[in-house]
């Protein structure tokens, strides 16, 4: 009799294991994304707006797993994350914006001054040529 | 027997289990804010999803690999959403759905734009860079220009410096040469000058001693005019003029066309050789005319001949014949009018020309001509009165030739 109950739990307790209801969703593992995100963010000095928005959501969702709300806090740790994303792809969008319309700038200087060197030296096939 | 229904029942547990799973995987989602949710109202959560991920995937570059994983995922949301929207549109699940998938694909998005800025600032960097070798080519170019140039110059720049130098050789040279010609000049003009100096010392010097001797001359011929004059008479007129002292001797004492002295001329004569013997300094110029009866022959050998004996007889009164000149001048130099015979007895004479060699030396210097060449009263005018002023009255009436 012993050994049918110990069977019985075993094979619940195995289900269990398996079908992943040992517990309830946790949200740390979608807070420390979000944290590395925020992270990632900070180094690319993103946009402070979006930085405060992304924060405010990161916040939440930590005062909600703090609370037990771990369903809630992932929701926002997720959001988070996706505003930390989104704000770094802008700020590499501006970035590569300012590089290019520095290269841009720089391009155009580049074809002046060759077209300074081109009259330069017109004049001196010019000159030698007359000489 | 029991055993199997004892495992029946754990499957359908783990069934039931993962049923609640499946729910309390979306539950959370659905209990986000309402605020959060981007869902628009009036569109379709779904074709706004589809639309934000075209607009996203829309002129995306080949090499956005981080925007192609992203789209990706949004596309994973996409499925999960339709899913959502199908069990309820209006759920707090699909609208958090909704709102992820818009935020994947804005990232999507934002992430090709920065490829497709990057690919164009990779452009812009190759383009400089040929710009760059267009602008080293268009240097070199220059640079070989401007070299050549610079040798063209410099072997003007040679060429002139050698021909500066010649010049300078040259410029030197003849300035060593004309210094040595203007010293030259400089030396044979003061030499010159100096001889000029010694010269004009001596011209003065001559010039002074001429006049003094011109002086001397004629206070000697005055004396002798004085000594001279005592000659005078009827047949020997005493007179002077720029020639000298002329004595001027009738032919009346000669022999009619006889050549022969007269003892009266003989003795005036001897009178004369006295003075000229006196007077070393005196030449005398014995000149014989005629009037112009006869023929010229007779009458220029006639004159000649009683001009040859006047020298004679002086020669024989001990005067230097050296001092002595005798001339027949014929008819060819008449002192009076040939038609009349008072002229004619004048024009037959015998003229002793008495000079002084210091004022006949100095005259010829003076003139660069004899003293001869200037006679003291033209020939051809008989008419005209003769320039020697007699000292006494003309002869009287000459005996015929």
């Amino acid at each position: 009799m012993k050994y049918r109950f110990f069977v019985a739990g075993l094979a619940v307790t195995a289900l269990a294991i398996l079908s992943g209801c040992a517990g309830s969703a946790n949200a740390s593992r979608p807070i420390e994304f979000a944290e590395a995100n925020k992270t990632i963010a900070e180094e690319a000095k993103v946009d402070s707006a979006q930085m405060q928005s992304a924060n405010a959501k990161l916040d939440s969702a930590k005062a909600l797993q703090a609370e037990g709300e771990d369903e809630q806090a992932i929701a926002l740790a997720e959001q988070s994350t996706l505003e930390y994303r989104l704000a770094v792809a802008n700020a590499e969008r501006d970035a590569a914006k300012k590089e290019d319309e520095r290269v841009e700038k720089e391009l155009r200087d580049d074809v002046e001054r060759k077209l300074i060197y081109q009259n330069i030296l017109d004049q001196e096939v010019k000159n030698g040529g007359t000489k | 027997m029991k055993t199997r229904n004892l495992l029946m029942i754990s499957a359908f547990a783990a069934t039931l289990c993962f049923a609640a799973e499946e729910t309390k995987t979306e539950a959370p989602v659905a209990e986000a804010p309402a605020t959060e949710q981007a869902a628009p109202a009036e569109q379709n959560a779904v074709d706004a999803c589809k639309a934000s991920i075209e607009a996203a995937s829309k002129d995306m570059p080949a090499n956005a690999t981080s925007a192609k994983s992203t789209l990706a995922a949004a596309k994973g949301v996409l499925a999960n959403l339709e899913d959502a929207y199908k069990d309820d549109p209006e759920s707090d699940a699909t609208k958090a759905l909704a709102n992820k998938c818009d935020m994947t694909a804005k990232i999507a998005a934002a992430q090709a734009e920065t490829q497709a800025l990057r690919n164009h600032t990779a452009e812009n960097w190759e383009k400089r860079a040929a710009t760059a070798r267009s602008i080293e080519a268009i240097q070199e170019q220059i640079n070989q220009a401007r070299s050549g140039k610079v040798n063209d110059l410099e072997a003007e720049k040679a060429k002139m410096k050698d021909q500066e130098a010649r010049l300078q050789a040259e410029m030197q040279q003849n300035q060593e040469k004309f210094k040595a010609e203007a010293a030259a000049q400089k030396a044979a003009l003061k030499a010159a000058g100096k001889r000029e100096a010694e010269l004009q010392k001596k011209l003065a010097a001559e010039k002074k001693a001429l006049a003094e001797e011109r002086a001397k001359a004629k206070a000697r011929q005055a004396e002798a005019m004085n000594k001279l004059n005592e000659l005078q008479s009827k047949l020997i007129q005493v007179s002077k003029d720029a020639r000298g002292i002329i004595l001027s001797m009738s032919d009346i004492l000669f022999d009619v066309n006889k050549a022969t002295l007269k003892a009266d001329l003989k003795t005036s004569l001897a009178k004369v050789a006295g003075i000229l013997s006196v007077y070393q300094q005196f030449n005398v110029s014995i000149e014989g005319n005629t009037d112009n009866t006869g023929s010229a022959e007779h009458n220029m050998k006639l004159s000649q001949q009683r001009a040859d004996n006047v020298k004679a007889f002086l020669v024989e009164q001990g005067i230097d014949g050296a001092r002595l000149e005798a001339k027949g001048l014929g008819m060819t130099m008449p002192i009076a009018d040939n038609s009349t015979k008072e002229g004619r007895q004048k024009n037959r004479r015998v003229d002793l020309v008495i000079q002084d060699k210091a004022l006949q030396e100095g005259a010829d210097a003076l003139t660069g001509a004899p003293a001869e060449a200037a006679p003291a009263e033209p020939a051809a005018t008989p008419a005209a009165a003769p320039a020697a002023e007699p000292a006494t009255t003309p002869a009287a009436e000459p005996a015929k030739k």
